[in-house]
């Protein structure tokens, strides 16, 4: 009798005490990394208006169906519907006065949390732009993340404070343009099966030439045509602004400014600590802006969270399975063990091609670099160095190896 | 349409008339698609009974099933409409003599008489809700996909020339995919996502009985499980309900009523789908009749 009535209010008011377990729960399980956008919320509150919903199994399943679009999510999903809804079982229906309280209160908190946790980035990334010079950034951040590292670190630290005697020195800008361009047209050498309207085309546009012919009565005079579509990958560049890659960044954030002039879906990321999305203008704007986004970043590198960072906040760009990864750093990863290889994991999935340049590739200290980016290696298309200009001139005829392997 | 089916109890029976052997999640995920007319995106390995879904549910609903089967570079003109342009130029040279302006003209011969309908366009306008089967989806690339989104949330397209078709009797909306490619989140979200597993040994039974009335019990439940153990196995393409079918169809025609090594071997073809399979399947044969 209760149960009818129950299901009676939740059909009528659908922000009655159930639709925010609800939430809360598509909450709980976006923490845990499944992607929930408030479309599905939604589709979730729809459907369970139109089912039995004290039937267990069968409100396990209509969330299941709403909420997640991923099989591998299955599993995670499994445990942490038993975990969440485990808790409201004793007030039998979930949806009782006291289910309702409580949850409320834990949302609440949950939501100061998250302000809390806001405020405090902020803060610190004002005190950090505060106190920013271009040139001794590198130093001001020592204290405060050094205590994470290791002595290992250190050590190739100072190998890189030698390394900064090999400069890669003025770079010339037509050099770069010329480079740029080449790679550019090799990305670009892809044929799509679709065909456009283009005046060098070989196929009749039917359309158009019908349309053209009308007012001759019917015949066709103008031509129109059409021809094969060239495809131009969406590239993203991870760029890596951290402090044992500070000598390197100069080379490393031409190239991708010189990417970014050209006529590609480019997207440039750079990262650290955090991650931070530029824009062209912010690039060409070397001197204040980029330098405050340098700042963002901070210090340290954290490869995997950043790439976790990046799925969460713009894994959008990835459409399609024509993107081509370049990640432009040392792989000296300092987050997590396993996140690193979990990411490219992803990040291989998503893209046709992950290209990882070293700068630290050539030297000797290699060995250790290796050891550190083992995680990420099996995931790499291609590694290659990236230390000077020559370097990634050398780039291109990999590439064109890579492919015709590929093929 | 929906009103013959309130409940779920309704849609099992429906699926079960139509047969189909379904079990609880599959149940729940067509009755919702049915009552929150959202597409339903279905995913799992070949052969585990995707496309027939869509089928089984044009059956139920006793309504139209168009398909449109997905490739790459698969565009608008074969997807959606085209215009008929041998009947345009006839129409031009028709109508010369009487139509002096060509505005007209033109307006004549982009109407609705020259349009060659493709699959999304008639579905959107039949007069009874159709099920529209969207397969393979993700053979097509993602411009595709994007120009999907319009026609399933809003069941309209829009033709430059006409102007928006909206449909009246929206279809029901069954896309599957294999994976080939990940989908775009945007897709996904609109969708109910369904994902199917491969049937547990009990299930494959009864898939089997019902294609396949006739078959031995003892027969049907050796060969599920033979084809179990054969998905532990690493193959380049592991056997999906389609095969299991298949192969018992098959046994059936040689008569075989129980399964021993030499008519396994006969009819290792309807397992094994490359050279490499059937090269390691082979030795192993009589292991995986024998241990039980």
């Amino acid at each position: 009798m209760n149960d009818k009535q129950n299901v009676n209010t939740i059909t009528a008011e659908p922000c009655g005490s159930l639709s925010i377990s609800v939430i809360q729960f598509c909450r709980v399980l976006s923490e845990y990394g499944l992607k929930v956008s408030s479309a599905n919320s939604l589709a979730a509150l729809r459907a369970l208006a139109v089912i039995d919903i004290n039937d267990r199994k069968l409100f396990q399943h209509t969330l299941r169906l709403t909420l997640l679009s991923r099989p591998q999510d299955r599993a995670l999903f499994a445990v942490l519907f038993s975990e969440f809804w485990r808790l409201q079982e004793p007030e039998q229906d979930l949806i009782d006065e006291q289910g309702d309280a409580i949850p409320t209160n834990e949302a609440d908190e949950r939501d100061d949390l998250v302000d809390e946790t806001q405020e405090l980035d902020e803060q610190s990334i004002d005190e950090v732009l505060a106190r920013f010079s271009y040139d001794t950034f590198w130093q001001d951040e020592e204290d405060e993340s050094e205590k994470e590292e290791d002595s290992d670190i250190d050590t190739s630290n100072d190998d890189e404070s030698q390394t900064n005697d090999q400069d890669p020195g003025e770079i010339d800008p037509q050099e770069l343009k010329r480079l740029v361009g080449s790679l550019a047209r090799h990305f670009s050498a892809e044929k799509s099966r679709r065909l456009e309207s283009h005046r060098h085309g070989r196929s009749l546009d039917m359309r158009r030439v019908i349309k053209r012919s009308v007012k001759f009565g019917g015949t066709p005079v103008n031509l129109a045509w059409r021809r094969k579509k060239i495809l131009k990958p969406r590239l993203i560049l991870f760029v890596d602004v951290s402090r044992s890659m500070a000598s390197y960044a100069k080379l490393l954030l031409q190239f991708a400014t010189a990417v970014l002039r050209h006529a590609w879906h480019v997207d440039v990321f750079l990262f650290a600590t955090n991650l931070v999305r530029v824009t062209e203008r912010q690039l060409q704007d070397e001197d204040i802006d980029l330098a405050r986004t340098i700042a963002q970043c901070g210090g340290g590198t954290r490869i995997g969270d950043n790439l976790s960072e990046f799925f969460d906040d713009y894994s959008h760009l990835l459409t399609g399975n024509r993107t081509v990864a370049v990640v432009l750093s040392d792989g000296l990863d300092r987050g997590e063990d396993n996140s690193l290889a979990l990411m490219m994991g992803r990040l291989q999935n998503r893209t046709r091609q992950i290209i990882w340049l070293n700068p630290l590739l050539e030297l000797q200290e290699y060995e250790h670099t290796e050891r550190e980016m083992a995680a990420a290696l099996p995931y790499i298309d291609l590694l290659a160095p990236a230390h000077d200009l020559a370097c990634l001139w050398k780039l291109l005829p990999m590439l064109q190896g890579q492919d015709a392997r590929l093929s | 349409m929906t009103e013959t089916v309130e409940t779920i109890e309704d849609v099992e029976a429906l699926i079960r008339a139509g047969g189909y052997v379904s079990e609880d999640e599959i149940t729940t995920a067509i009755y919702l698609a049915l009552k929150l007319h959202r597409p339903l995106l279905v995913e799992g390995f070949a052969g585990v009974g995707k496309t027939e879904i869509a089928k089984v549910l044009a059956t139920a609903l006793d309504t139209e099933l168009i398909r449109l089967q997905c490739y790459e570079g698969l565009d608008t003109s074969s997807a959606l409409y085209e215009w008929n342009y041998a009947k345009q130029i006839l129409a031009i040279r028709l109508q010369e003599m009487k139509v002096s302006d060509a505005d007209t003209l033109e307006a004549k011969i982009f109407d609705e008489e020259y349009l060659l309908e493709r699959p999304l366009l008639k579905a959107l306008r039949c007069a009874k809700s159709p099920v529209l089967l969207i397969d393979e989806v993700d053979r097509a690339d993602e411009e595709f996909e994007a120009f999907l989104l319009e026609t399933l949330a809003e069941y309209q397209v829009t033709i430059p020339e006409i102007g928006t078709v909206q449909a009246t009797h929206p279809p029901f909306v069954v896309l599957t995919s294999n994976r080939v490619r990940e989908l775009g989140e945007a897709l996904r979200r609109r969708c109910l996502y369904l994902w199917i597993d491969y049937p547990s040994v009990e299930k494959e039974i009864a898939i089997v009985r019902q294609h396949l009335p006739n078959i031995d019990m003892r027969l049907a439940k050796r060969i599920c499980q033979f084809v179990e153990k054969l998905r532990d196995i690493d193959l380049d393409k592991r056997p999906g309900v389609a095969e299991t079918l298949d192969w018992a169809r098959a046994l059936q025609a040689l008569h075989a009523d129980h399964l021993d090594e030499s008519v396994v071997r006969r009819t290792i073809g309807c397992l094994a789908k490359t050279r490499r399979d059937t090269n390691k399947l082979l030795p192993e044969i009589s292991d995986l009749i024998g241990n039980r």
